[in-house]
């Protein structure tokens, strides 16, 4: 009997070393389809359906594979000039708790604000409609290979757990220990998961929203020089220290 | 002789110099001593004007569209443009450049006026919130604006 159990334990522990191995580690993985440039050089194709067009996001629903609902985590970055930000602020965190969001950084200049995904387009609306919209994009991140995995993994170990269990009614005390060892491993394992998969359950029904009232892109002030010499005259240092 | 050289140089500086007028600016003063406009706030958005060669020849449309073209490859941000006619029919554009400055957002203002062989600057700058403040008395302001032939 003691062999047999051990038998099968050795059949066991493998199969629970695959479910928890990284899915990188198994063969190559497919290139990502999002979040391969940064965010400033990314097309943004997607934002009309940030503003809300209902074409756009059809068009969008009608190429995504019928039976297969997407999980996706969206971002909108927003850089918003106003001249009271503190206004602007103060209204868009009341606005997006009372559609079931929160503020996740609040300072002078910036704003992060946690939506639900259906209230994205109206909070980057209303955001914009403060004042004079200098840079807006929009990143979409596909999770539902990621969550399809995490959901794979968390039910095959589960699998694996109640197997253990039924082998506790006839296995002596050296088995017992190693059942239970194995089990405690097994559950920690579990409950990892289950604190990933919740994470990423959560970006895809939540969206973040980026808004900076500050243009910081100091770096993006380069010198040209134009055939026409008098543009070349045109420069705010110059305009200050001459004036 | 000498008096006559004095004058004909003098003439031909007031030549290269043309006069502009415009009313100030709600809430702005002005530099009575200074060439040109000078106008400023008490929180300090600027407003001046300036004479460069209209070289080579072109219409205000050219170089109102060199010019975008111009601060929007320096990494300038436009963020509105505009073009009127002056309550004395000259034709006049407007471009508004958002841009880092020591720290903060500017705004850097231009419009254009072409008058023969040169173009009338006038340029306003200040911190973004405070140059919001100002912006509509300086369009208003440019309305009056003039070339003293």
């Amino acid at each position: 009997m003691k062999t047999r159990l051990l038998m099968t334990l050795a059949l066991l522990l493998p199969a629970m070393a695959l479910a928890q191995e990284p899915a990188e580690a198994r063969g190559p993985a497919p290139a990502p389809k999002a979040a391969s440039k940064p965010a400033a050089e990314r097309p943004t194709g997607d934002q009309e359906a940030v503003d809300g067009n209902p074409a756009v996001r059809k068009a969008a629903e009608k190429d995504a594979k019928p039976g297969v609902p997407r999980s996706t985590n969206l971002t909108a970055t927003l850089v918003v000039k106003v001249v009271h930000p503190e206004d602007v602020r103060k209204g868009a965190i009341e606005r997006a708790r009372k559609v079931g969001g929160w503020p996740v950084l609040v300072t002078d200049t910036e704003l992060h604000l946690e939506v639900p995904q259906d209230a994205l387009a109206a909070t980057v609306d209303e955001l914009a409609a403060a004042g004079i919209v200098l840079q807006k994009s929009l990143q979409r991140v596909d999770l539902t290979e990621q969550i399809a995995q995490l959901q794979a993994r968390l039910k095959s170990k589960r699998e694996i757990l109640e197997r253990l269990r039924t082998f506790f009614a006839d296995s002596d005390t050296h088995s017992t220990l190693r059942i239970e060892q194995s089990m405690t491993q097994l559950v920690v394992e579990i409950e990892h998961l289950q604190g990933e998969l919740n994470v990423a359950e959560s970006s895809a029904r939540m969206a973040h929203v980026q808004v900076s009232f500050q243009y910081h892109q100091k770096q993006r002030i380069t010198y040209v020089r134009s055939p026409f010499e008098w543009l070349n005259t045109l420069d705010i240092d110059r305009f200050v220290a001459e004036y | 002789m000498k008096t006559l050289a004095a004058l004909a140089l003098l003439a031909t500086l007031s030549a290269c110099a043309p006069t502009y007028t415009m009313t100030a600016p709600d809430g702005f003063v002005r530099y009575e001593k200074r060439k040109g406009l000078a106008f400023i706030t008490a929180d300090g958005v600027q407003v001046r004007s300036r004479t460069v060669k209209n070289y080579p020849k072109a219409d205000l449309a050219f170089w109102a569209d060199a010019m975008e073209r111009h601060l929007v490859a320096r990494g300038y941000l436009l963020h509105g443009k505009g073009c009127f006619k002056t309550a004395n029919g000259r034709d006049g554009c407007t471009a508004e450049f958002v841009l880092p400055h020591g720290g903060e957002d500017w705004v850097l203002a231009e419009t254009l006026f072409v008058h023969g062989e040169q173009i009338a600057l006038v340029e306003a700058t200040g911190p973004f919130d405070r140059y919001k403040k100002a912006a509509p008395s300086i369009a208003k302001a440019l309305m009056s604006f003039e070339v003293a032939d």
